[in-house]
């Protein structure tokens, strides 16, 4: 294990901050010079927003780094008998605001540094939410494919053992990510409850979340993202003094969060007219039914491809679809200088993580477009793992209407304070997220100080 | 804090045919991304046992 923050976070008490002094060894992290992906834009933003609030040089070196790095090496035994041995991370970015809280993933390209910059998204998307959590993330190196589902148990239990009390309900709270989903988050719980003395067993259920719903898992998880992603829209379109009815959208990625996106958008009245999945584009302009669509997807092998009601169309000409709202849920780096100058339509919500680069939101930003950020517009899911930790610790369960009632309540305040910040400081959105994420987590440690 | 080659379509199943994008190669997050089916339980290769032998 190494720690390389873990002497100045964890010993935090009061001290003043304006004369705190870190070691000098902490640098400011060099900008890549590859390519730039989504590790490299939540560095960007980082420091843009630090500049913005002229965050403190001694805080800035704090938040620049990680405060815990878990590698663990662990045996496990495969079908055949034979023992492979795993290599897993937990990267435990800051914990100024609360226990870590970030997704665990199993992919064969996981390393220290994937988890690291995800780790830190982690903190200023938990920040932002008003949420008493920081950020975390990790995963195991290795192909699912090539395992079992019997395997998978085995080295999911074996490497939640191996990260042993690195994570816990009040330190670090895993939940699923790429490769991993409820049945993996119950194994972790299980297996973490069952190292535990048999009387605080029940007590240690809030380890993971994302749990399956039999298993302390929250109603109306499946929903959160794109029900959140809805709710932003509505929020600014309410504030333009506007209503949904009538107004269109088109949607990139029809899984989980665009399909719920677009569910909630369409009873409120907003027309669906264009749609893009891994296997192609659609539009119609009077309309494709939500409904409809996802029935025939799940009767088409998940494809959209061949839809009656609409017309295939080339997927270059995808975001150029004349619409009032534009909705990009599936992945990074969609809209970039290449086809910004194409959208039409004048608010974009990124339901998925980083869907616009850095020099595509320029053009977009001179354009007048108002950009609903990824750190807000998304954040309904982190939202609810917290409802979900929170249920399993106070020992209840929640209704669907209880959950949705208080994600309503809990996006609504974020989106309040990121546009009036916005307009207050004459910023875009983004920006603004960025500016509250990072100066709530700075009043946390102007309060406390850095110990000794 | 460096950037990372971290990369989700490689594994993914519809890396050869997906329409959304052309950069496959940092993309870390994606709605559509295919989750990989563990592969089918491997018969346990059935030990048969030895016939011991009386000297």
């Amino acid at each position: 294990m190494k720690n390389t923050k873990s002497e100045i976070s964890d010993r935090e008490s009061n001290s003043n901050t304006k004369e705190m002094t870190l070691t000098k060894e902490l640098k400011v992290p060099a900008k890549p010079k590859n390519a730039r992906g989504m590790v490299d834009n939540v560095l960007e933003q980082f420091n843009s927003a630090s500049d913005q609030i002229g965050l403190h040089p001694n805080i800035r070196k704090i938040l620049s780094i990680t405060n815990n790095e878990v590698i663990v090496n662990f045996p496990v035994k495969m079908d055949n008998g034979d023992v492979e041995i795993f290599q897993g991370y937990r990267v435990q970015h800051n914990n100024a605001l609360g226990p870590y809280k970030g997704g665990l993933r199993y992919h064969p390209t996981v390393d220290i540094d994937a988890a690291r910059a995800l780790a830190m998204w982690m903190t200023w998307k938990t920040s932002l939410a008003g949420l008493p959590y920081g950020g975390g993330k990790g995963g195991i190196q290795l192909d699912p494919s090539k395992y079992s589902k019997d395997e998978l148990e085995r080295i999911t239990r074996r490497f939640t053992f191996a990260l042993g009390d690195n994570i816990g309900p009040e330190h670090d709270i895993p939940a699923p990510d790429v490769n991993t989903n409820a049945q993996t988050m119950a194994w972790m719980a299980d297996t973490y409850m069952s190292t535990k003395a048999p009387a605080a067993r029940s007590m240690n259920q809030h380890v993971v979340t994302g749990k399956p719903i039999g298993s302390g898992g929250l109603e109306g998880r499946d929903r959160a993202t794109g029900y959140g992603v809805f709710l932003t829209i509505k929020f600014w379109i309410e504030e333009n003094n506007e209503t949904l009815e009538g107004k269109t959208f088109i949607v990139q990625g029809f899984g989980n969060v665009g399909y719920w996106a677009a569910y909630f958008l369409e009873k409120e009245g907003a027309k669906m007219i264009g749609v893009q999945d891994a296997y192609g584009s659609i539009k119609n302009g009077n309309g494709i039914k939500v409904e409809d669509l996802f029935n025939y997807t799940k009767a088409n092998n998940g494809s959209l491809v061949g839809y009656p009601e609409s017309e295939a169309m080339e997927k270059e000409d995808f975001f150029a679809l004349d619409c009032d709202i534009c909705i990009p849920a599936a992945l990074g780096n969609q809209i970039t200088e290449g086809n910004a100058h194409l959208i039409k339509a004048n608010l974009i919500a990124e339901g998925a993580n980083g869907p616009i680069n850095v020099e595509g939101e320029k053009i977009l930003l001179e354009k007048g477009v108002t950009i609903i950020p990824d750190i807000l517009c998304n954040s309904g899911g982190v939202i609810t793992s917290y409802f979900e930790w929170l249920q399993n610790r106070n020992g209840e369960l929640w209704n669907m209407e209880e959950v949705i009632e208080r994600l309503d309540k809990k996006l609504k305040e974020s989106y309040t304070k990121v546009s009036d910040y916005a307009k207050l400081e004459g910023i875009d959105m983004r920006k603004a997220a960025y500016c509250i994420a990072i100066q709530r987590i700075e009043k946390a440690y102007v309060q406390r100080g850095i110990f000794p | 804090m460096n950037a990372n080659p971290f990369n989700i379509c490689p594994s993914c199943a519809y890396l050869n045919t997906c329409v959304l994008t052309k950069s496959k190669e940092k993309v870390w997050s994606c709605s559509e991304y295919n989750e990989v089916e563990c592969k089918e339980d491997i018969q346990k290769e059935v030990m048969t046992e030895k016939e011991v032998e009386l000297v």
